[in-house]
């Protein structure tokens, strides 16, 4: 019976340390995906892959913390446990009166022992602010294209840096692509001028970034008359099936007798 | 638990109106009686060991007795002898037991002894039967030897071989007493005269009764090989020790620690147990090399170096 009881407690232990792991390990888990989300946004890489660093983290750390041996995490708490939670759980299936008294003993100390101790709330709660302030920074990077300002700024900041060298500047070529050089845009993208439609060439050019819209450039379209839009090319003429030739007397004919149905 | 604790308190606190100081000696000595066992006492001349066991004995109701080794002790005057005996006018032979039919028996300066006398005591102390002629007689128990020996005036004497000396579980180490100690026995025993009574703490059947719940305290398995770590590390170090200690001392240790953690009150074993029982184990069971020897180390020295080593 006190073997039961005892085996129960041994549970409750290992049981209440697995949960407090495994939060711990969601919670910085999330922090660190919200980071890696940040950066790569920022750049305008593929967010997704912040959660094959975060899902590392988690597994590794869950890993790590259920191995940890959770009675000596319990003993160097409360001293008064010293020694005596691992000699119990070591002989837990010793049935004899100095062992009955040790697990007894344990049984009555461990009313003392208290869940929070284990959970450092400052630590916790710093986390969960440090995620709210994560999560707004993401909507607000989204809301005001941070991405695309920073690249504009870097792109700013090389023309500078180009200029200062004496290299000559291309229209229309951003500071990155002038980095990675127009060869290399084609290399990629392949030749500027590929679309063929019907007998014309069109030109077109591949921008390796900044294909999103920026609604900061989307403006209410221009009030237009109809008249003015309206093609000259197109105009109505009524059909040749239309125009047969039907003689006058049949015509009168046809006349009068639509008039008389008006009539009456 | 706790009731064992305060009969053990009681039994120092009773010793101490007769010895004065020697605290750890009594400690030790309750515990090789407690693990069923025999110890080894190392002291000078006068320094109560013969009082503090002859004490002991009393407190327990155990039956006492004394064997002065000398070099012309014969085993039979240990284990006794047959002697012819007329009643009626019949004569017959009838064994006188010697003084080794005892509960507790001091064997003082038993390096004085010879080999022969030594070998016929230490055989008791093993098999707890004596064998005279063609007969077994078993020894009442509990029944524990109380070896002394002098380490001084080494003249004429037979050392304990290696061998022998494993036998005992503890090699106690008898010292002398401190100033305010001194003092007061000077008080006590130049002043008055001492015939104080003490009362009894134990009887036999507790006595047993302890021993078996000396080997039902547990210990840990991290300290049990702990134990197997510090007796194997005396067999791994030829730079300090010759000869190392045997499997018979990590059984004797893992005993004297749960003996150890009885008399203090507790119901498991300490690391704490483990190596202040470490000397007394270990001391008679290990050889230094001349090395050690050379630079002046004890065999104490080099138990708290492996003490340090192992984690």
């Amino acid at each position: 019976m006190k073997m039961k009881k005892f085996k129960k407690v041994l549970k409750e232990i290992n049981f209440t340390f697995n949960n407090i792991i495994l939060f711990n390990s969601f919670l910085n888990a999330f922090l660190i995906f919200l980071i890696i989300y940040i950066i790569l946004s920022l750049f305008n890489f593929y967010q997704r892959y912040a959660l094959v660093p975060a899902g590392l983290y988690f597994v590794i750390n869950l890993y790590r913390g259920i191995r940890e041996k959770h009675l000596i995490t319990v003993e160097k708490k409360y001293p008064f446990l010293n020694e005596k939670l691992r000699t119990a759980r070591d002989n837990i299936r010793m049935e004899n009166p100095v062992v009955d008294s040790l697990k007894l003993d344990i049984m009555r100390d461990m009313k003392r022992v208290e869940v929070s101790s284990f959970i450092n709330q400052k630590n916790i709660s710093y986390k969960t602010l440090l995620s709210i302030i994560l999560c707004f920074l993401i909507i607000f990077s989204a809301q005001f294209d941070i991405s695309h300002n920073i690249k504009n700024a870097a792109d700013n900041t090389l023309d500078f840096i180009y200029g200062l060298a004496g290299n000559n500047t291309n229209e229309g070529e951003s500071g990155l692509e002038r980095m990675a050089g127009s060869g290399a845009t084609e290399s990629i993208f392949g030749n500027a001028q590929i679309a063929q439609m019907g007998d014309e060439n069109i030109d077109m050019v591949i921008k390796q970034s900044g294909y999103e819209i920026n609604l900061d450039e989307v403006k209410e379209p221009e009030r237009r008359e109809f008249e003015e839009l309206f093609p000259d090319e197109v105009f109505v003429a009524t059909a040749d099936v239309y125009e047969e030739e039907i003689k006058e007397e049949q015509q009168e004919l046809v006349k009068a007798y639509f008039l008389k149905l008006a009539e009456s | 638990m706790m009731k064992n604790k305060e009969m053990f308190d009681s039994l120092y606190k009773e010793v101490g109106k007769i010895v004065v100081g020697q605290k750890s000696v009594v400690e030790q000595i309750l515990i090789t009686i407690l693990c069923d066992a025999n110890a080894l006492l190392e002291g000078y001349p006068g320094l109560a060991k013969t009082l503090a066991i002859r004490t002991m004995a009393k407190l327990m109701d155990l039956k006492f007795s004394r064997i002065q080794n000398t070099p012309d002790l014969m085993p039979s005057d240990i284990t006794g002898t047959y002697i012819i005996e007329e009643t009626s006018g019949k004569r017959n032979f009838k064994f006188q037991p010697g003084p080794i039919f005892a509960n507790i028996v001091l064997a003082d300066e038993i390096n004085r002894a010879t080999p022969k006398t030594q070998s016929a005591m230490l055989e008791a102390m093993q098999e707890k039967q004596v064998t005279v002629g063609n007969k077994t007689f078993q020894l009442d128990r509990p029944f524990f030897v109380l070896a002394t020996q002098n380490p001084i005036e080494q003249e004429g004497t037979y050392p304990l071989p290696e061998a022998q000396a494993d036998r005992f579980l503890l090699k106690i180490r008898v010292g002398y007493p401190t100033y305010d100690e001194e003092v007061e026995i000077v008080d006590k025993y130049a002043f008055q005269s001492i015939e104080k009574k003490v009362k009894l703490i134990f009887n036999k059947n507790e006595i047993m009764h302890m021993q078996d719940l000396v080997r039902q305290v547990p210990i840990a398995n991290d300290l049990k090989k702990r134990v197997v770590s510090i007796v194997a590390e005396t067999r791994k170090n030829p730079n300090l020790i010759e000869y190392g200690a045997s499997p018979r001392a990590s059984i004797g240790l893992v005993l004297a620690s749960k003996a150890r953690a009885l008399v203090k009150g507790r119901n498991y074993v300490s690391k704490d147990d483990i190596d202040t029982m470490a000397y007394p184990i270990l001391r008679h069971r290990i050889i230094l090399n001349f090395e050690a020897e050379r630079k002046g180390m004890s065999t104490d020295d080099a138990i708290k170096e492996i003490i340090s080593k192992v984690r």
